[in-house]
């Protein structure tokens, strides 16, 4: 039996976890990336004895504290919040399995929040050489999360022989996890670069901005070949039919795809341009539309990740609609709703109703009615006969769970899905 | 009539390590974690309290006690959100199907808690830098604190809410799409009981603070001491009355097993050990013995805690599947890890120590 449902009519499942999962990834790789800026620029400073540019390096760890400590890190916890509530089976069985490394990726963040208030706090404090090693140990810490973090990542797209061992090194050391930790090592070298001009932009002396422009510019420049290695490699990584999907197979994720590449291209073009040729005129104006493009195109870059998946949440062990691949058959002979939690059931339920706990078991996590993805545009007008064989060959799309449960509960959905879709 | 034990999901979990480990892991981190969730709580109403006290009888050391308290708060939330993963960990392992089960039935406020932390965070910084020119006005910017309070208030509500509703799954049926928080079992004495125990801790933690801070002028360590004491020995007078309340708001079944079995010591040790404590603090006793204790009464506090856990889950244990696939190359990893994380603080807090300017 599975977990009660998460379902709410205000939030669908997949947006809130898209906002708040893109939102936490986009700051946790700025932290990463501006440990490695900080302590370079801050080597550079005390080689060269300048006091503005340590002045600019601490500013930019206050960047780190302020916001990678505050919304990196909770927006961090409200991803486990958010899968346990809407994927509570697909988090267990990634909770039970990778729990050691999970426990291992806590000690390095505790580590990470440590040393970056005693860098932070203690700037000036205790001898340089000192302070320079809390850095190094910052940036060393992250790191390594992030490493444990997309071995559990990656390993969703491609459980690799996990799924016939069980073991799990041979999970994390999954077919695509080196890739993508190439691409994300870019992404965090990217994203220190283009945060680091929010302090940049209000720099007064012309130097030191052209001096950190450049420091900038060799991150952005760095980042992007291991972001171009890094996405090559990960597509070479996946499988062959689902590679496919990507280049033309299926319309959203090439377009997704595509648009994460042309954002890319724009994205480093232009902080070259802005860094390196109009270090002068930075203002916080550019630093903005830096930020934005930015957003853009790692949101393109993680809608891609998470499309790209589908219809698993963990590549042939579970369904995106919670439902493990190994009670399939279970299910065909019992019915789904047998397999629905029991506070859903009433003694007497209509088959519209019945249709409804199927549509919460099956669709919902992909779809709404209305909003979200929604069947509106896709099944309105038709009749439940003709909704039933759309329900029928779904089976068929490469993107979509296949239907699970007897032929009976085909009907049940189909007169739910007709009776809501003619409520306007 | 609704079967409640069906209402517990029922597929087959893996466990990478014998049970035991997790427990103790559990428990040992939850320990770590409730200490900074107190000192956090405890520390917003103290900054509060000696705000009052500064408006009322205008005592200027107060509104620097209120500041100074104020900056260190920030360093409690860092780590309080920081020791909240791992045994947020360690319970999925132990009891997912429980704690995923409540968390979906009030899936919004337990969500909110998360911008209501980024919110307190942030004011708690305003109030700390004086920015917006606060450190102009009279009030210097109070409100945020309150504001502060308020959210964590929220915040520690609905982190006991949804620990009772998980223990609690024959009430899900009810709760589930018309939440009622005040029907939730025990909510109102375990809630206070919470609440009065994160400023009993922090009373002891403003002592230890007001002898460790070097740089503070005598008056203020003063003041703040006694303030600490104060706040510890009134909590704990209260916290006498409130836990016996909690205890026998319990159902019998689960209150029996409590004072029949080793809860009954658990309880009377934590009421003598809090009694020393005020003992110790009324004769001006050693506060390295009074930090002792107060550091086993939490611990003791814990345990009992986890074992009322164990008597309402009972009945649903039995119905859950564990297989054993152990992978001890990976525990062996995290304990390392662990290992070379506490040498590395003690190293790095030694450099620092010799290493000031």
């Amino acid at each position: 039996m599975s977990f009660i449902p998460y379902y709410s009519d205000l939030v669908h499942p997949a947006v809130l976890i898209s906002s708040i999962a893109i939102f936490h990834t986009f700051i946790a790789h700025f932290s990463i990336g501006m440990g490695l800026y900080v302590i370079i620029c801050e080597y550079f400073a005390y080689k060269k004895n300048n006091m503005v540019l340590l002045e600019y390096t601490k500013k930019n760890s206050s960047l780190i504290l302020f916001i990678a400590t505050v919304l990196g890190a909770l927006t961090g916890v409200g991803i486990w919040f958010v899968i346990s509530i809407i994927a509570p089976f697909a988090t267990s069985t990634l909770i039970h399995n990778f729990v050691w490394f999970w426990a291992s990726e806590w000690v390095f963040f505790v580590i990470e929040i440590v040393t970056i208030l005693l860098y932070y706090y203690l700037w000036g404090k205790i001898e340089k050489k000192l302070h320079l090693i809390i850095g190094i140990i910052y940036f060393i810490s992250g790191y390594c999360s992030l490493i444990l973090i997309n071995g559990i990542i990656s390993f969703q797209l491609t459980p690799g022989k996990w799924l016939e061992t069980k073991n799990v090194w041979d999970g994390f050391f999954n077919p695509s996890f080196l890739p993508s930790t190439i691409a994300r090592t870019g992404f965090c070298l990217i994203l220190a670069s283009i945060f680091s001009t929010l302090i940049i932009s209000f720099l007064k002396n012309s130097d030191i901005k052209k001096y950190t422009g450049r420091i900038s510019t060799i991150f952005i420049v760095v980042g992007a070949l291991f972001c171009i290695v890094g996405t090559y490699l990960w597509v070479q990584s996946i499988p062959e039919n689902v590679r496919s999907q990507l280049s033309g197979g299926n319309t959203t994720l090439t377009h997704f795809f595509h648009y994460y590449i042309i954002t890319g291209v724009i994205l480093i073009a232009l902080s070259i341009i802005l860094e390196l040729i109009f270090y002068k005129y930075f203002n916080i104006v550019f630093s903005i539309i830096l930020l934005c493009v930015g957003m853009t195109a790692f949101s393109y870059f993680e809608f891609t990740r998470e499309r790209v998946r589908k219809p698993f949440l963990v590549r042939d062990y579970v369904y995106a609609n919670g439902i493990p691949l190994d009670k399939i058959d279970e299910i065909n002979t019992t019915g789904i709703l047998e397999y629905t939690n029991v506070i859903l059931k009433r003694k007497e339920l209509t088959d519209v109703q019945k249709g409804e706990l199927i549509y919460t078991s099956e669709c919902y996590s992909c779809h709404s009615i209305n909003g979200f993805n929604n069947l509106r545009s896709k099944l309105e007008g038709l009749k439940a006969e003709d909704i039933f064989y759309v329900i029928d060959g779904i089976g068929y799309n490469p993107l979509m769970p296949p239907f699970v449960g007897i032929e009976s509960e085909k009907k049940y959905l189909a007169e739910f899905l007709q009776d809501r879709l003619s409520n306007k | 009539m609704l079967n409640t034990i069906a209402v517990v999901p029922n597929y087959t979990e893996m466990l990478t390590a014998p049970a035991v480990i997790f427990q103790f892991l559990y428990v040992f981190t939850f320990l770590l974690h409730i200490i900074f969730v107190n000192l956090t709580l405890g520390g917003i109403f103290s900054i509060l309290l000696c705000k009052y006290i500064y408006k009322t009888y205008n005592d200027s050391v107060y509104n620097s006690i209120a500041h100074d308290l104020s900056f260190i708060n920030t360093y409690n939330i860092s780590l309080t959100v920081t020791t909240a993963i791992a045994p947020l960990l360690f319970i999925q392992i132990l009891y997912d199907k429980f704690f995923y089960s409540s968390s979906i039935i009030i899936a919004y406020y337990w969500l909110s808690i998360i911008f209501a932390i980024i919110i307190a965070y942030y004011f708690n910084y305003i109030y700390k830098y004086k920015l917006f020119y606060l450190k102009f006005r009279i009030a210097g910017g109070t409100i945020f604190m309150v504001i502060v309070f308020i959210l964590f208030l929220y915040t520690t509500f609905m982190l006991v809410s949804n620990t009772l509703l998980s223990v609690n799954p024959e009430i899900w049926k009810e709760q589930y799409k018309n939440i009622n928080f005040l029907n939730i079992p025990t909510i109102i004495p375990r809630y206070l009981h919470f609440l009065i125990g994160s400023i009993a801790l922090n009373g002891i933690f403003i002592c230890i603070y007001s002898k460790a801070r070097k740089s503070l002028n005598e008056n203020i360590k003063t003041k703040m001491f006694i303030l600490g004491k104060n706040m510890f020995i009134y909590a704990t007078l209260l916290q006498f009355i409130v836990g016996f309340w909690f205890l026998f708001s319990h159902k019998k079944m689960i209150w029996l097993n409590i004072v029949q079995g080793y809860g009954l010591i658990l309880i009377i040790l934590t009421v003598l050990f809090s009694l020393y404590i005020i003992y110790l603090f009324i004769k001006n006793g050693s506060l390295l013995l009074i930090t002792i204790f107060g550091i086993l009464t939490l611990i003791l506090m814990v345990i009992l805690r986890r074992l009322t856990e164990v008597y309402y889950l009972e009945p649903y244990l039995k119905n859950l599947k564990f297989v054993s696939h152990y992978q001890f190359s990976a525990l062996a990893m995290f304990l390392i890890l662990f290992i070379i994380m506490l040498v590395l603080f003690a190293y790095l807090f030694k450099c620092i120590h010799k290493n000031r300017i």
